[in-house]
């Protein structure tokens, strides 16, 4: 022990920067083994034994408002997800799986120490957690994970094409194992819940996500994310498995949201009239996931129906504009002049300026044209956020529409 | 006039005659041509013709033959002798006929890879080799949508070592199909890797040899090299492998002319010379006005503005845009116009600083003009070198400033043309870089317990890999090492310095500044403490405050009469001799060093004339320093000798009108006591002493204020001033010393520290004279000093013994007068008393 000891003082002396400055270790270790905390189940592989922590969960069992597996089919959200045979892909070959790992960067240097994956089989849904005793493990651990994994035909995540999956791939290609993610279909729940759930609620992470659309409430003693690399450090150093029943418990709800939400985001594009859609900000970001899928019946009625319910008026004003050019793209002309109008009277500069361009292209209502351009230069005016080059183009748009006026006078 | 008649013209006038130190003429040298080997591809071989490449240099065909063969290789020949091809034939034909193979091409800079990049495309283009060779550019500056497709598809990858450090090695599983195939790693301009950088890049070398054998994957390696004095062993080191070194030269040359031209002498007594800066100007304009085309290396930023300022007054109007400045600061856009305005011979005259030297390429020049000596031999070798042309006569002129070394050198100007380059120095070893690379290896792939980490010792590996162990940041499972932190350890390593925190230079207040630049937090409290005038582009700054901590420094534009020097107060804290070596005067030892720096106050000195204005306080955490170090102690019996030998007399200073009142008001205050010994004495026999000498101060009233002045006795007083004679020997010394150390060994001024005692620790109380690594844990620096004291010490004495000057001046003892005497003839008795 001696020689670490000087050599750590002669770094000190350096400046190397170190991990614990000056604290005493315990090496007395507790050896408190996970099979003791948790019931573990044994897989064995060819790269030798791991354990794993087995739950299974009725198909009507609910997490908050939603039940884990879907009644209705998913093609809506394969759609979005740009899976082309959709008949390959089944509930039967879904995989549900997050990672705990050693640090939260990527880079050869982050392991994962835990994968909670999910399927659904036998009117079940089958949630197993693999977890790597020691990093020795990792061969066995990932040689069980695609065992598991052997049916799997899409693996559904939240962040998962940044963090979870990388990294996987990573440690397969360290541990010269070829990895099970590569070839199939990946389903990432973080972008389409963004898309759907931004304007509502600020952040979307999971949690968030978890509270305000499953409206679920954990129980006490989880210990979350971003804390789970600390525990695992010192669970290695110290052999007390026990802390770590929190971060199990954390990675099962974890996934067993991620099935729930994965219910609900796929019910909602199959049937978005239904009552999950009570909020006038998320029938708006309805409407634009539909216009992206295409379907241009459906995001229109949400558009409209956006419009009737109540909401700020910065918020009705960004609706209003956005489904007018909505309709514009989509060749309903007088349908958009009428949400510009609406906007106008709102005092909007953006649909003053489309009123101008009509008055002065398409109804050749010059004075009307002229009287609008007018003012939107005042309003511009008093408004510092506004570049000089926007405010010269009214002028300029001005100028024009005077020496049209005076053209027809002269017609006159 | 053509040059050759220009040069009879200078070397017939008397007074450039006589300030010539030096004139050496290289004569024509014919090429040592080779036909294509055999086994090229033909491809490639009708794509040489095509670009009018009709066979090679003898050591183009070596470097290819060598490859072939297998062997690592180092190219050290000339300047635009054709180093990029020597290495690149090799490859192109391995990878035209294997297009899975892969290799990385690494340039210290982004510039030169992106200078080499359209190189190598032009001749892969006249090739028709396009579809089996796919060269990319992998850098900072790399979108982040080309990077995915470059890692799939690129077979030749340019890039440079931080990148490699920092963002491919963490990664490498993205890129497995690159390393899996690497089959090449080229190193261009080796000679840039070494102190600090190189120790560091050696490592980064470690890892990637690491890794790639993970994928099963034995590079081969080629170095290119200016001139340096170890090529092949700098090869060796870092990549900790045989190289076969190629330095015979074989494309053509025509006559060189090498010429140090000191300026001629102004005031004799004083020792001072005409400026170096005034008097390049001079032969720049004689050049341009006879259409040869120059490049001007300056050392600084502001001497490159100031050449260019001076040169375009003396210019008539319609060339004054024909000189331009080229220096770090400049956009990339602006650089590329000035090289290929050069190239094509619209600009006359380029004023630079080193930012030109690394490779790129200005085409064949006719004349270089060196202002100051660059601070290295083979720095000078290569920028002379800048100056040479195929069949016609070339010149490159050395104008020495008035500067230690640069005086030194133009009265020795065999240093430069008889002496190897300077030996480049690395230590991979060094225990504070190799801990951290370790760290990054771990990151990278985890350690087996009887794992090698290149050539380090595995007692020494075992020891940092149990150490990060316990701290909790690696885990020993099955005898392997894994890495558990939560960290990214490349991330904080930066191979530029050992120290990676950096203060940013704001100009304004911490609510509304601009960010003019950045210094290194090691060196931020000497340059830019509290009050410190601190000099940046030609700018003066006043610097409002230093907070380290944060990273900040606030400066604030002003016009000051006067530039700052601290005080900086060395002490050391701790040692242990590793070797000693007892000889007749003095001993000398080599060992390890705990250093403590602490900045107390700092001087105001007038520009131009450097007369002290003032002394400031300052209060500045003290910083620390682990690292190795050779220190002379003195024998006491040495001292009494050399005590003994001055005949030392005082001489009568002239103290002021009103020294008498002075005088009796300092007796008063000391109650008649010597403040030495204690005792009492009459009036009229106490001496009234200086403690910083009068000669020191231009202002009398600064010398003769109250805390500088003591009541001694007259036996304690000539005491006093004996020391002070010690003192100043031992400074005089230590500062020549220091000041010849960089010639040596290959290494720039702030890589070494010095120190002199008159009663030091490491001499029992007696004096000593150090000399340190200025990098923690140190680079070996040191230790070369240790092994050739003798011809280090008679060199140091000798600089002082042959400058003009009368008394000690700034170009042989350095400061004037800080300890009392001049100290040229103490210094001399000093050193040449070392035996």
């Amino acid at each position: 022990m001696k020689d670490w000891q000087d050599l750590s003082e002669q770094l000190r002396k350096l400046g190397v920067k170190l991990g614990m400055p000056n604290e005493p270790h315990k090496h007395t270790k507790t050896h408190y083994p996970i099979e003791k905390v948790l019931n573990c189940s044994e897989t064995h592989t060819l790269a030798g034994t791991i354990l794993s922590v087995k739950q299974t969960f009725d198909y009507n069992y609910a997490q908050g408002n939603t039940k884990l597996a879907p009644d209705t089919y998913f093609n809506r959200l394969l759609q979005w997800a740009k899976i082309p045979d959709k008949d390959l892909v089944s509930l039967k070959n879904l995989v549900f799986l997050d990672t705990e790992t050693t640090g939260l960067s990527s880079g050869t240097g982050t392991m994962a120490f835990m994968v909670g994956v999910g399927k659904f089989i036998d009117h079940h849904f089958l949630l197993e957690q693999f977890f790597l005793r020691n990093p020795a493990e990792e061969a066995a651990f990932l040689h069980a994970l695609s065992l598991f994994c052997a049916d799997m035909k899409a693996v559904v995540t939240y962040n998962g094409k940044a963090f979870d999956i990388p990294i996987l791939n990573t440690r397969h290609i360290l541990q010269r194992i070829p990895s099970p993610f590569v070839d199939v279909y990946h389903i990432d729940l973080l972008t389409i819940s963004r898309q759907l759930w931004r304007l509502r609620l600020t952040q979307c992470n999971l949690a968030n996500i978890e509270r305000n659309i499953l409206e679920f409430q954990r129980k006490g003693g989880e210990v979350t994310g971003y804390l789970a690399p600390e525990f695992y450090k010192d669970y290695l150093r110290t052999g007390d498995a026990r802390p770590l029943e929190g971060v199990f418990y954390h990675n099962q709800e974890d996934v067993v949201s991620l099935s729930a939400l994965f219910n609900k985001v796929a019910s909602l594009l199959e049937n978005p009239k239904s009552d999950d859609l009570k909020h006038s900000n998320d029938m708006f970001s309805a409407a634009r996931v539909f216009n992206h899928l295409e379907d241009f019946e459906t995001a229109d009625l949400l558009y409209s129906q956006s419009l009737q319910s109540e909401t700020s008026q910065e918020l009705f004003i960004k609706y209003l504009l956005e489904h007018a050019q909505f309709l514009r793209r989509n060749k309903a002309y007088d349908d958009a002049l009428k949400l510009w109008i609406r906007a106008a009277e709102l005092d909007n500069l953006e649909a003053l300026i489309q009123l101008a361009k009509h008055h002065e292209h398409k109804s050749k209502d010059f004075q009307q044209a002229q009287s609008i351009t007018l003012k939107a230069i005042s309003i511009m005016q008093d408004d510092s956020s506004f570049t000089d080059a926007q405010l010269f183009a009214l002028f300029h748009r001005k100028k024009r529409l005077e020496s049209k006026i005076n053209k027809s006078k002269e017609i006159k | 006039m053509d040059l050759s008649e220009l040069l009879n013209k200078w070397r017939q006038t008397q007074a450039f005659a006589d300030n010539v130190s030096a004139w050496i003429v290289t004569p024509a040298i014919d090429a040592d041509r080779r036909p294509f080997p055999a086994s090229l591809n033909p491809n490639i071989k009708a794509g040489l013709q095509s670009l009018g490449i009709t066979d090679l240099y003898s050591h183009q065909l070596e470097s290819f033959e060598a490859l072939e063969s297998g062997q690592n290789v180092v190219i050290s020949t000339g300047t635009a002798s054709g180093k990029t091809l020597a290495y690149n034939l090799r490859i192109l034909d391995d990878l035209s006929r294997n297009p899975k193979s892969t290799a990385i091409h690494l340039y210290p800079t982004k510039a030169l890879a992106q200078d080499q990049l359209s190189g190598i495309q032009d001749l892969i283009e006249s090739s028709n080799l396009q579809t089996f060779i796919r060269p990319a550019i992998y850098d900072g500056d790399t979108p982040q949508s080309q990077r995915k497709p470059i890692r799939n598809t690129a077979n030749i990858l340019k890039t440079n070592p931080d990148m490699l450090h920092q963002a491919i090695l963490p990664h490498h599983t993205n890129w497995h199909r690159f390393l899996s195939n690497l089959r090449y790693v080229v190193i261009d301009e080796a000679h840039i890797y070494r102190g600090v950088f190189g120790s560091h890049f050696a490592n980064v070398l470690r890892r990637l040899k690491r890794v790639c054998a993970f994928y099963g994957a034995f590079p081969q390696f080629v170095l290119t090299s200016a001139t340096i004095g170890n090529p092949q062993e700098l090869a060796e080191k870092l990549i900790e492998s045989p190289v076969h070194l190629i330095d015979k030269d074989g494309s053509q040359h025509g006559e060189k002319q090498f010429i140090i031209y000191n300026p001629p002498m102004v005031d004799k007594q004083l020792g001072i010379r005409k400026s170096a800066l005034i008097t390049g100007v001079n032969f720049i304009k004689e050049l341009i006005e006879n259409e040869h085309q120059t490049l001007i290396f300056a050392r600084t930023r502001r001497t490159v503005e100031m050449i260019l300022t001076y040169l375009r007054d003396k210019l008539p109007i319609q060339d004054k845009n024909k000189v331009r400045g080229y220096r770090s600061g400049f956009l990339k856009k602006e650089r590329r116009e000035i090289e290929s305005d050069f190239r094509k011979g619209d600009l006359k005259a380029v004023v630079s600083t080193s930012a030109l030297e690394l490779g790129i390429d200005i085409g064949d020049l006719e004349s270089v003009i060196l202002v100051g000596y660059p601070g290295s031999i083979a720095t000078t070798k290569q920028r002379a070198g800048r100056a040479g042309r195929k069949n016609q006569s070339a010149m490159a002129m050395l104008i020495p400033t008035p500067d230690a070394l640069d005086q030194y050198l133009a009265r020795h100007p065999e240093y430069i043309i008889d002496q190897n380059p300077e030996n480049a120095l690395i230590d991979p070893d060094n225990l504070s870089i190799l801990t951290q690379h370790v760290l990054c290896a771990s990151f990278e792939l985890p350690f087996s317990a009887n794992e090698p980490f290149g050539q380090v010792d595995p007692y020494l590996l075992r020891s940092i890999l149990a150490f990060y162990k316990e701290q909790a940041i690696l885990n020993l499972q099955n005898d392997k090492y894994y890495f558990v932190s939560d960290d990214y350890p490349s991330a904080s390593v930066s191979l530029r310095s050992s120290t990676p925190k950096v203060i940013s230079l704001k100009l304004g207040t911490a609510q509304n500044y601009q960010l003019i630049g950045e210094i290194d937090a090691a060196s931020a409290s000497w340059f830019v403490h509290p009050g410190a005038i601190y000099l940046h582009d030609a700018g003066v700054f006043e610097v409002q405050e230093l907070d380290i901590e944060k990273g900040n420094c606030f400066l604030e534009s002003v016009n000051s009469e006067y530039y700052t020097i601290p005080n900086l107060s060395t002490s050391i804290e701790d040692f242990s001799v590793i070797t000693q070596e007892q000889h007749q005067t003095y001993s000398s030892s080599y060992g390890h060093l705990s250093l403590k720096f602490e900045l107390n106050s700092y001087k105001k000195l007038r520009w131009h004339t450097n007369e002290v204005l003032g002394i400031e306080p300052l209060s500045l955490p003290p910083g620390e320093l682990e690292t190795v170090g050779f220190w002379m102690s003195l024998k006491q019996s040495f001292i009494d000798q050399l005590k003994d030998e001055g005949n030392w007399t005082a001489t009568q200073n002239i103290y002021g009108a009103n020294w008498k009142t002075i005088r009796e008001k300092i007796i008063l205050r000391d109650a008649n006591r010597c403040r030495a010994c204690g005792k009492t004495f009459e009036s009229g026999q106490l001496h009234v002493h200086h403690i910083q000498p009068f000669k020191s101060f231009a202002d009398p009233e600064l010398a003769n204020r109250a805390s500088n002045l003591v009541s001694l006795c007259p036996g304690c007083h000539s005491l006093a001033e004996v020391n002070v004679r010690i003192r100043s020997g031992l400074a005089a010394a230590s500062n020549a010393l220091r000041n010849l150390a960089p010639l040596l060994i290959m290494c720039d001024q702030e890589d070494i520290g010095s120190l002199s005692e008159a009663k030091s620790v490491l001499a029992d109380g007696l004096p000593a004279i150090l000399v340190y690594d200025g990098m923690p844990g140190g680079l070996g620096l040191s230790r070369k000093l240790y092994e050739h004291k003798d011809f280090w010490i008679a060199s140091a004495a000798e600089a002082i013994e042959t400058c003009p000057c009368s008394d000690g001046c700034p170009a042989c003892v350095g400061p004037v007068g800080e300890l009392g005497y001049g100290g040229k003839s103490e210094g001399i008795a000093l050193l040449r008393g070392l035996k």
